[in-house]
């Protein structure tokens, strides 16, 4: 059973039982990226293991609108500068090949998520005058200084390790009944569930199979080692919150 | 002990994967972690302590 059968059946990491990883170039990298889900997914557990969820759910989902609102504006620009690149840089267009389709597969969700926050009792108006928090920033910020300063092929990083934990319906159907928020606030998480085992699937083969340099690797390395700690550090700083709310 | 044993041993160590688990390929794979991340890899799952066997289902992690 491979990493990504284990997401489809419920499974989870670590310790990676009978993960296969596939021998193609780029394969070490994918290596350091599973190892990298692993831990997020622990911290996911901590998170979702504490109490007062009711109070934590509408803050989980407010900061994940930030940062999905975030994404296609991130995933157009590591685009633009990909195609700039690609015309003599095989890795660049390769980057910006994978981005032009998976850009027209993640359009509107902050959309549909924005829906759900409105499913949830938020006002529409206040979530869009909402900053974006110095932890989210951070993370898509990161972003943004290695697509322009470094290759925009970092971004695998940050989506390797942000896709590679997609919500299971059945945790999913566990929260609504532990919080008592309509199904109407789930249906973009839902729909993640459904579609992201794909993306997964769909990322690893484009990452195993690009044309990597050791410098392109380490940087893409590096960039999925900052996501992972930059969303734990997101989940550190709901719990924060969270606690200090309740004073 | 070769280097890429010495990675997996501490990886293995600190719960990280399970050395058992990988054909030597991927122990190869494994051998080009270097020991930058592999302080990363320790330091966090020492901060975040070992993962719950009971609770796989949970992941509804951060999505793009």
């Amino acid at each position: 059973m491979d990493r990504v059968t284990e997401l489809t059946e419920g499974q989870g990491l670590p310790g990676n039982a009978d993960v296969a990883f596939p021998a193609q170039p780029g394969a070490a990298l994918w290596v350091k990226i599973v190892l990298a889900q692993g831990l997020l997914n622990t911290a996911a557990q901590h998170f979702w293991s504490q109490g007062s969820l009711p109070r934590l759910f509408p803050s989980f989902l407010l900061e994940l609108y930030s940062v999905v609102r975030c994404s296609v504006p991130l995933m157009t620009e590591a685009y633009r500068r990909a195609s700039e690149l690609g015309k003599t840089d095989r890795l660049a267009a390769r980057t910006a090949a994978y981005l032009e389709q998976h850009i027209a597969e993640e359009s509107n969700h902050d959309e549909w998520l924005l829906n759900d926050l409105v499913a949830s009792g938020m006002d529409r108006a206040a979530v869009l005058r909402q900053s974006p928090s110095a932890s989210v920033a951070r993370l898509v910020g990161a972003q943004y200084c290695w697509i322009r300063h470094a290759h925009p092929a970092a971004l695998f990083g940050y989506l390797a390790v942000i896709e590679g934990n997609p919500p299971l319906a059945e945790h999913l159907n566990e929260i609504q009944l532990l919080t008592g928020y309509p199904p109407e606030s789930f249906r973009c998480l839902h729909l993640h569930a459904a579609d992201d085992i794909e993306h997964l699937r769909e990322l690893r083969e484009t990452v195993t199979e690009l044309p990597l340099s050791a410098g392109d690797a380490a940087l893409i390395s590096t960039s999925a080692f900052a996501t992972l700690q930059g969303v734990i550090s997101i989940f550190e700083d709901l719990t924060a919150r969270q606690r200090t709310s309740r004073g | 002990m070769s280097d890429a044993q010495s990675k997996l041993q501490r990886l293995e160590d600190a719960g990280i994967l399970e050395q058992k688990q990988f054909s030597s390929d991927e122990i190869a794979l494994v051998a080009t972690i270097t020991d930058d991340e592999i302080d990363v890899l320790v330091r966090l799952r020492q901060k975040l302590g070992p993962p719950s066997a009971d609770k796989n289902h949970i992941r509804p992690n951060f999505i793009v």
